[in-house]
């Protein structure tokens, strides 16, 4: 079988390397860790996928925005509710955005 | 060099992989929460997030202890902007614990250099240039030590720089050829108020590298190169998003007035003929963290450093002018202290970002003098750069990882019994208030842990507290783990005079009594 290597396989391929990394050197935790913060930027990339940006600068504003940009957002919810919570729930609204946009 | 961009992207992961087990091994050899004071305070804001369940505004009796006044606008609230310490608190959330995967999240911010300095590089200068920068990033003890001592923000917000710097190029170049793409402006101006949250004082630095930029494309071009509509966007994007947390930005904006500088070198104009001198009062860091050779490389990496600035100032084409001008603001940032302010020796740390990719400019382009030899001279070319690459980290590849596999080992972090001690502390029903002094502290950073990680305020017997302690902690644990029998003998003969009380904690090493 020979791997076609697109945008999603690549994105799969490095999601893989991070949480082998994650596990072979910290256990489950580590590896929860890196797949984690992998899958919150997801969002971030697919919102910047609307604008005409080459692959590379979706790529790597997506990481700096969302690592940022994330916990900043869960700031004020978490100030009234379960922080955990809202970290789930911030995810799910930014992924229907990023949805909602890609649709449009 | 044409590459596969698919294959590149997991070339860049595997860089940033390497450098994440590099920078990860004070974590890997022990598990346990280490650096120095600062490091705690980080660490304790995400802790405490983690086990409260609820984000901090008004801050708890044992933070508030400390830092109850660093916030100068409003006391005893958080007194930085949330966002850098809410993502450690997530990487906890996501690791399910409040050390490990805050450490690994920490790893993770503070290596974002290497991909901003490579992504810059990369569009710019080419494959090779951001691959050697990438690379010789990864060891640059400056960044690592500051790291491994725990100015955690600062070394994330330094990430910042070359990006908002990108940025705004990008946009400057699409208007200069009359197809203005706004998009640019709009990311720098989110990325500016995010660089301000995660650090102040490097927001200046990028500030700084943006007005000169402005400037030397003013000088060259002699016209305005850019749309007062879409400035006036920027700037109103960039106060919307820094009016989010307005009582941590009015503290930062206001804290950055006070001068952190050394009066003995305000005034000193010979600084200007060096690239920094060490001061005459040190700042509580080791000498050799002033030094070219021991924090950057051998001093023959000078020649090509030298090299790639003279590139960039003869040719002066836009991306040139642009690293140039980030060259520039760092200057300028570490010879603030001339004019009495600014805070130089933290600025300082931000040389190799800037240093490492000049470096791989110049060598590119003293390879490109090398006659035509068919396609060996490709060879030659990579020959070359592989031999800088390893002759370079011969140097500080041996210290940088020198220094991250001996970060705080042994009694330089809170040793096990330590941790049981903290863990029972924070899940006690001791008064949340209370104070403890804390006998046979071995430094100030490993009481500050016990504090930090037990929810409660603690100080070294050393120094003199305001009121007396609550509680009395004998701590035999790190002596024990030296064999210092003479310190033990003397704690042991002080618990003596605890002897008609009864210890409300007692494991082997440590007992805590109530006064």
């Amino acid at each position: 079988m020979k791997l076609a290597l697109n945008e999603k396989t690549t994105i799969g391929i490095v999601a893989i390397l991070f949480a082998l990394f994650g596990l072979i050197f910290f256990g489950m935790s580590g590896s929860l860790t890196f797949l984690g913060w992998i899958i919150i930027i997801i969002p971030f990339y697919f919102i910047l996928d609307t604008f005409n940006l080459s692959q590379g600068e979706k790529a790597i504003y997506s990481i700096f925005i969302g690592l940022a940009l994330f916990p900043a957002l869960t700031y004020w919810p978490g100030r009234l509710f379960s922080f955990r919570m809202v970290v789930v729930i911030v995810f799910a609204a930014l992924s229907a955005l990023a949805y909602f946009l890609r649709k449009k | 060099m044409k590459i596969n961009r698919y294959i590149e992207a997991i070339i860049v992961a595997l860089l940033y992989l390497t450098a994440l087990y590099f920078w990860t091994l004070p974590i890997q050899q022990n598990p346990l929460p280490y650096g120095e004071v600062d490091a705690a305070s980080h660490y304790a804001v995400a802790d405490y997030t983690l086990s409260l369940d609820r984000s901090i505004e008004i801050l708890p009796d044992y933070i508030d202890m400390r830092y109850g006044r660093d916030n100068t606008f409003k006391e005893h609230v958080l007194w930085y902007p949330p966002p850098f310490h809410m993502g450690l608190a997530t990487g906890g959330f996501l690791g399910g614990s409040s050390t490990v995967p805050v450490y690994l999240t920490n790893a993770v911010f503070c290596l974002l250099i290497i991909l901003s300095v490579y992504f810059v590089v990369r569009r710019l200068f080419g494959f090779k240039a951001a691959l050697l920068s990438g690379i010789l990033l990864m060891f640059s003890i400056r960044d690592i030590l500051i790291y491994i001592w725990g100015q955690w923000p600062e070394r994330m917000a330094f990430a910042y720089v070359p990006l908002v710097l990108y940025s705004f190029y990008q946009y400057v170049m699409s208007f200069i050829k009359g197809k203005p793409n706004t998009i640019y402006l709009y990311l720098m101006s989110i990325l500016l108020a995010l660089n301000l949250f995660i650090h102040p004082m490097v927001f200046f630095h990028t500030l700084l590298g943006l007005i000169l930029f402005s400037l030397f494309i003013l000088i060259r071009e002699k016209k305005i190169f850019f749309s007062i509509k879409h400035m006036a966007i920027v700037v109103v994007l960039f106060f919307l998003i820094i009016s989010m947390f307005p009582y941590q930005t009015l503290n930062v904006l206001g804290r950055s007035q006070d001068s952190g500088a050394n009066p003995a070198e305000k005034g000193d104009f010979s600084r200007f003929f060096s690239w920094f001198k060490p001061p005459q009062n040190n700042p509580g860091v080791p000498d050799s963290y002033f030094s070219y050779r021991d924090m950057i490389g051998p001093l023959w990496s000078i020649l090509f450093l030298v090299l790639g600035i003279a590139l960039l100032l003869l040719r002066r084409s836009s991306k040139d002018l642009l690293l140039l001008a980030w060259l520039a603001s760092l200057y300028i940032m570490i010879h603030l202290d001339v004019f009495g302010t600014g805070r130089v020796h933290r600025s300082l740390s931000g040389t190799a970002h800037i240093f490492y990719p000049l470096m791989s400019i110049g060598l590119l382009y003293a390879l490109s003098f090398l006659p035509a030899l068919g396609k060996w001279r490709g060879h030659l070319q990579n020959g070359a750069i592989i031999v800088f690459a390893v002759l370079l980290l011969s140097a500080t590849g041996p210290s940088a990882q020198g220094f991250l596999e001996g970060a705080y080992q042994g009694v330089g972090r809170i040793n096990g019994h330590q941790s049981e001690y903290t863990e029972w502390l924070r899940s006690s029903d001791l008064e949340e208030d209370a104070s403890f002094v804390h006998v046979g502290s071995l430094s100030l950073a490993k009481t500050r842990w016990l504090w930090m990680i037990g929810h409660r305020y603690h100080y070294p017997s050393t120094i003199q507290a305001e009121a007396p302690p609550i509680y009395t902690v004998i701590d035999l644990s790190d002596f024990a783990l030296i064999r210092d029998q003479q310190s033990i003998a003397a704690l042991q003969n002080l618990e003596l005079t605890f002897s008609n009380k009864t210890a409300v904690y007692e494991s082997e090493f440590i007992r805590v009594y109530r006064n």
